[in-house]
């Protein structure tokens, strides 16, 4: 199997906090994959880790057939991820377009990132209507799609998203998964962590599940679903 | 009469503006109080001082004497910025300090404490516009001082390092994630920073044609005065503050006498600061030239927050892991649909 990104037994510390616990995982060439589990479990800070913003304690990490394990986050970034983090992290004084731009920071191909940002545009109409207001005036819909936009900009082949439903209406949260996977179909891997279990496990390949910052399961989402302790305590009893 | 000293004052204005842009710089990226600045507008005076005696052509003196400021600058940023990740938020503060008494000593060692006369490497060349005579070089160093400044906007509004470094200035961290190397970028804002003083100290030199080791000290608080005037971390407005600072402290020179310049000055400074609660560019700014701040652009009221900020040298990383819902939704939007969402955001998650 062709894995696109495969992590081993990554940990990561906040000083004597241990967040993440050997944790191991992959993602193969435009797989969705999610990362499911309660608050606290290290979900985030998996995804911080495997971005390279929090140091690894211990652990290996290779990307696209790279060995990336003490890379620095511009040469995981430059190699071909992006994170949407958890809270999208706009930068609110800087106009919508700036944002975008933030986004293709690390690129030198300036006429092709235009382009880009023009299609990106035509995606998202409420975007190009205000590419030159400061990013402040967006709901928090259009800064989720800001910042999936922005990450769309740094040319990723794996996307981290970090939390993207959090904070939208049921309908916009439709509306990202939509997005999402287009996004998938056009050849992107998605590395997700979600709250929204249920959107999640419909959208994704596999899934992980993790539990006070160790990767417990890991299963097609049909089984999950299947599965009555998952259910019991990710999705809320029954529906 | 008025008019020279509206000249005259309009040229101390620009030194002051300058080293107010360099302090503001700091403040706005890093919010960080750079103390080694007036000790780097010092050097530069005292080196174009001792350059000229030696008979260096003064374009080349010029040069070095502003070179000086970006090397330094660099020099500090290595022992004050670098050990600010890992130290108390004290103790950068107190380094940059400690770097001012540094230079001030290593020069007063050299070249001993005397003010100096600098020679002046040209025949002064003057225009008389009626009774008002305008010094050529002061008329220069008046364009050369908005000259960097409009460069330095450009630079900040229009560049890819520009828009990294506003990023970095919100919120540091973000800026990481999106992949600026912020360890590369950062002693930019230094080196920017000391060039900017150090041209400060070469105009100021050539000028006045004086130099001593102590002209730092007393160019600092009025840097500081002009940048706080101008509202922290505003490029434009602490053109503003300087120029103001620099006409108030010439006409109560002439009107008051000069022992009652500093009452001039800071009574000013304080009569606006009590009466309009707010600095002048929170006002009149030419609004985006602000740099950063996370406070102002999150909640409304935007001056209070930037008096807090003098006093916040505080480790710029305290920003990080902090919930996130709250700061997309702060920000206040006419849109009916954010406030919608908003209140849908604030329910307890449904089960």
């Amino acid at each position: 199997m062709s894995s696109l990104l495969s992590v081993e037994s990554l940990s990561v510390r906040y000083g004597r906090v241990h967040a993440v616990r050997g944790a191991s995982l992959s993602v193969g060439e435009g797989e969705i994959v999610a990362v499911l589990g309660a608050n606290g479990a290290g979900k985030s800070s998996l995804l911080n880790g495997i971005l390279g913003l929090v140091p690894a304690h211990h652990g290996a990490l290779r990307f696209a057939s790279r060995d990336l394990t003490g890379a620095s986050p511009p040469q995981r970034i430059a190699a071909g991820m992006a994170l949407v983090p958890e809270g999208r992290r706009i930068v609110m004084s800087l106009t919508v377009e700036e944002n975008l731009l933030m986004g293709a920071y690390l690129r030198r191909d300036a006429p092709a990132v235009r382009k880009e940002i023009e299609a990106l545009y035509a995606r998202f109409p409420n975007l190009a209507a205000r590419r030159a207001l400061l990013a402040s005036v967006l709901s928090g819909g259009e800064q989720q799609m800001l910042a999936i936009g922005r990450g769309i900009l740094a040319r990723p082949r794996l996307m981290l998203l970090d939390e993207p439903s959090l904070g939208l209406s049921p309908l916009l949260v439709q509306e990202l998964f939509r997005l999402l996977a287009e996004l998938n179909r056009e050849g992107l891997a998605l590395l997700l962590v979600e709250q929204n279990t249920r959107q999640a496990l419909r959208l994704c390949t596999r899934a992980y599940v993790m539990e006070l910052g160790a990767i417990v399961m890991q299963d097609r989402p049909r089984a999950l679903l299947d599965d009555q302790r998952l259910v019991a305590a990710y999705l809320g009893g029954s529906r | 009469m008025l008019e020279q000293q509206l000249v005259n004052s309009l040229m101390l204005g620009s030194v002051y503006a300058l080293i107010a842009v360099a302090f503001t710089l700091a403040i706005g990226v890093l919010n960080f109080l750079n103390f080694s600045l007036p000790g780097l507008f010092m050097v530069a005076g005292m080196l174009t001082w001792f350059l000229l005696r030696a008979h260096v052509a003064w374009p080349l003196a010029a040069l070095l004497a502003i070179g000086s400021g970006g090397l330094l600058g660099l020099l500090v940023e290595r022992f004050t910025y670098r050990l600010m990740s890992r130290s108390a938020h004290f103790v950068p503060l107190v380094t940059s300090m400690a770097f001012l008494i540094l230079f001030e000593n290593l020069v007063l060692i050299a070249w001993g404490s005397d003010l100096q006369r600098v020679p002046l490497p040209f025949e002064t060349v003057s225009w008389r516009l009626g009774p008002t005579v305008i010094a050529v070089p002061q008329l220069i160093g008046l364009a050369c001082a908005v000259l960097a400044v409009a460069l330095l906007d450009v630079l900040l509004k229009r560049t890819r390092i520009g828009r990294g470094l506003r990023t970095i200035a919100e919120d540091p961290q973000t800026a990481v994630l999106l992949g600026v190397p912020v360890a590369r970028v950062v002693p930019l804002v230094f080196v920017v920073g000391g060039l900017f003083t150090a041209l400060g100290g070469f105009l100021f030199a050539i000028n006045y044609q004086q130099a001593s080791p102590f002209m730092g000290e007393e160019i600092a608080l009025k840097g500081i005065s002009a940048m706080v005037l101008g509202g922290m971390g505003n490029i434009w407005g602490a053109i503003l503050g300087g120029l103001l600072i620099g006409v108030v402290e010439t006409f109560s020179i002439t009107w008051f006498g000069a022992r009652a310049v500093d009452i001039g000055v800071y009574g000013l400074l304080l009569a606006i600061l009590l009466c309009l609660r707010t600095a002048l560019s929170c006002r009149w700014s030419p609004g985006s030239s602000t740099l950063a701040s996370p406070h102002s652009s999150r909640s409304a009221p935007t001056a209070r927050a930037t008096f807090r900020r003098p006093m916040a040298c505080i480790p710029w990383l305290r920003r990080w892991p902090r919930s996130s819902s709250v700061h997309s939704w702060d920000g206040w939007s006419p849109s009916r649909s954010c406030a919608r969402a908003a209140s849908i955001s604030r329910l307890p998650p449904s089960r």
